[in-house]
């Protein structure tokens, strides 16, 4: 399988990091384009701080597009930012759906570290829905 | 008991939901939405519901098994997350069963002839939720659970949800049933990115969804505006026997969450309308958002009263805000969107 077009999730956390540097190794191995995307919940996590999404909205999405894709443009690539209202697991999914993502790159802990609910972290679920290949990153 | 009062539920001991510290859903948020009930116009009209815990039965109707176990077995292993912004403590399994609970023991109160309507505040709140998850704050879907037990008892139940954010977890819960009609108010676009005018509902009930997205900046003339021009012909048509409010008071220009201009005195003029929905002594509010203390309490004591037909507004009504072109928009998307099914 060739892949053409990969989606990776972003979000502030260490392991997001970790799986974009992988994500940007793809790149130069299979001269992929790359979507990164980043789900927008009630809260976000700025540096130590939670802060309501909808009034930082602007603050978010350049540290998004700025900050945590960095990784992403180290060899040279640009990426394709999609930021969207929603849970994790179901942005990931129907972004992938929409832009036709042939591989899904997601880390296994999310910028909350705490023990998460069996059936529902992110990762699984995306695990577990995804219609494409998923690569999950440990973190670092 | 009175027979014209207001019935009020609370959960006893909402701080046993922890959310960690800086988290805008908190424990003080019931004791604020309290304040607007004991302390204004109803301060003698008011009955204290008994506790009622809600039976897995109950809320199987509305989450799967699988989930419900999974949540109870988080908490007892001292909590976690089910997402972001969604902590889980040990105590939130109790707390949250109580608080589905609330809702039942109104409708139990009301269906024998008690009070004239209710005011319930649960904690945690619940539209988000789906059958499969909690999210958004939420943990079990609190209006959803008293729905579905009105529809088991063969009623026809009108859940109006006038909470900023869109009720995702309500409306999939109901997406395919014919005996309840989900209306949508909310900020678009705002969490959870649902909503859309064209989600009017599954084949067996293509019109049992009305979503009236808004702008920022949104007044509360153009949410009356929304309810009166698009969901008030589809209530009409549903001929509900119950109206269920997931009443979320984060609409309030003060909010620190989402950005619509609404204020107290708007929730007078919403009550008004959506209680003329259903008969008399059949309406029920379900605290949902609201993170504004000051502005929970005034908006709580304009909705209180209004369910018992006073007219109490601390703030003036609201006007001149942007929307009434999504009203027009939105109703054409439905049409568009019927038309299809």
């Amino acid at each position: 399988m060739t892949t053409k077009r990969i989606l990776v999730a972003m979000d502030s956390s260490d392991n997001s990091e970790a799986a974009a540097r992988w994500a940007a190794d793809e790149v130069i191995a299979t001269g992929a384009d790359i979507v990164a995307v980043h789900a927008l919940g009630l809260l976000e996590r700025i540096g130590s701080l939670r802060v309501p999404s909808q009034h930082n909205r602007t603050q978010i999405t350049w540290t998004f597009e700025h900050t945590w894709t960095a990784p992403l443009r180290r060899h040279g690539t640009e990426p394709r930012y999609v930021i969207r209202d929603g849970p994790p697991a179901q942005v990931i999914l129907d972004v992938a759906a929409e832009v036709g993502a042939d591989l899904i790159v997601v880390g296994s802990r999310g910028a909350d570290r705490r023990a998460q609910l069996p059936l529902g972290s992110t990762s699984t679920q995306v695990v577990r829905h995804s219609t494409c290949p998923v690569v999950v990153i440990p973190p670092r | 008991m009175a027979d014209d009062g207001l019935l009020v539920g609370t959960v006893t001991r909402p701080e046993r939901h922890a959310t960690g510290s800086g988290h805008p859903e908190q424990a003080p948020r019931i004791h604020a939405a309290e304040q607007g009930i004991v302390t204004g116009p109803l301060r003698d009209a008011t009955v204290q519901l008994g506790t009622r815990l809600a039976t897995v039965t109950e809320l199987a109707r509305v989450h799967d098994r699988a989930y419900l176990d999974a949540l109870m077995s988080l908490c007892r292993s001292g909590g976690g997350e089910l997402d972001p912004d969604t902590p889980v403590a040990a105590g939130s399994w109790d707390t949250a069963v109580e608080a589905a609970g609330l809702g039942l023991a109104a409708a139990d109160a009301l269906r024998s002839g008690e009070g004239g309507a209710a005011f319930v505040l649960p904690r945690p709140p619940g539209h988000h939720a789906t059958r499969t998850t909690g999210m958004g704050f939420c943990l079990l879907n609190n209006v959803a659970v008293t729905a579905a037990a009105l529809v088991a008892a063969g009623e026809r139940v009108l859940i109006v949800d006038w909470d900023v954010h869109h009720g995702n977890g309500t409306q999939a819960i109901f997406w395919d049933n014919p005996d309840v009609l989900y209306v949508s108010t909310h900020e678009s676009p705002a969490y959870p990115g649902t909503g859309r005018p064209e989600e009017t509902g599954g084949p067996n009930a293509p019109d049992g969804t009305v979503n009236i997205p808004l702008p920022a900046g949104a007044t509360g003339d153009v949410v009356q505006a929304a309810l009166r021009l698009i969901a008030e012909p589809v209530a009409d048509r549903f001929r509900a026997d119950w109206v269920l409010i997931s009443a979320g008071f984060d609409a309030h220009r003060d909010d620190p969450l989402a950005d619509l201009r609404l204020a107290s005195g708007d929730y007078t003029d919403l009550t008004n309308i959506v209680t003329k929905w259903a008969p008399p002594g059949r309406a029920i509010a379900f605290l949902e958002g609201g993170y504004d203390l000051s502005a929970l309490t005034r908006s709580v004591a304009a909705t209180a009263s209004a369910l018992l037909g006073i007219d109490h507004r601390p703030e003036p009504t609201t006007n001149g805000g942007p929307g009434h072109d999504c009203i027009v928009r939105a109703e054409q998307a439905r049409a568009r969107a019927q038309a299809w099914t």
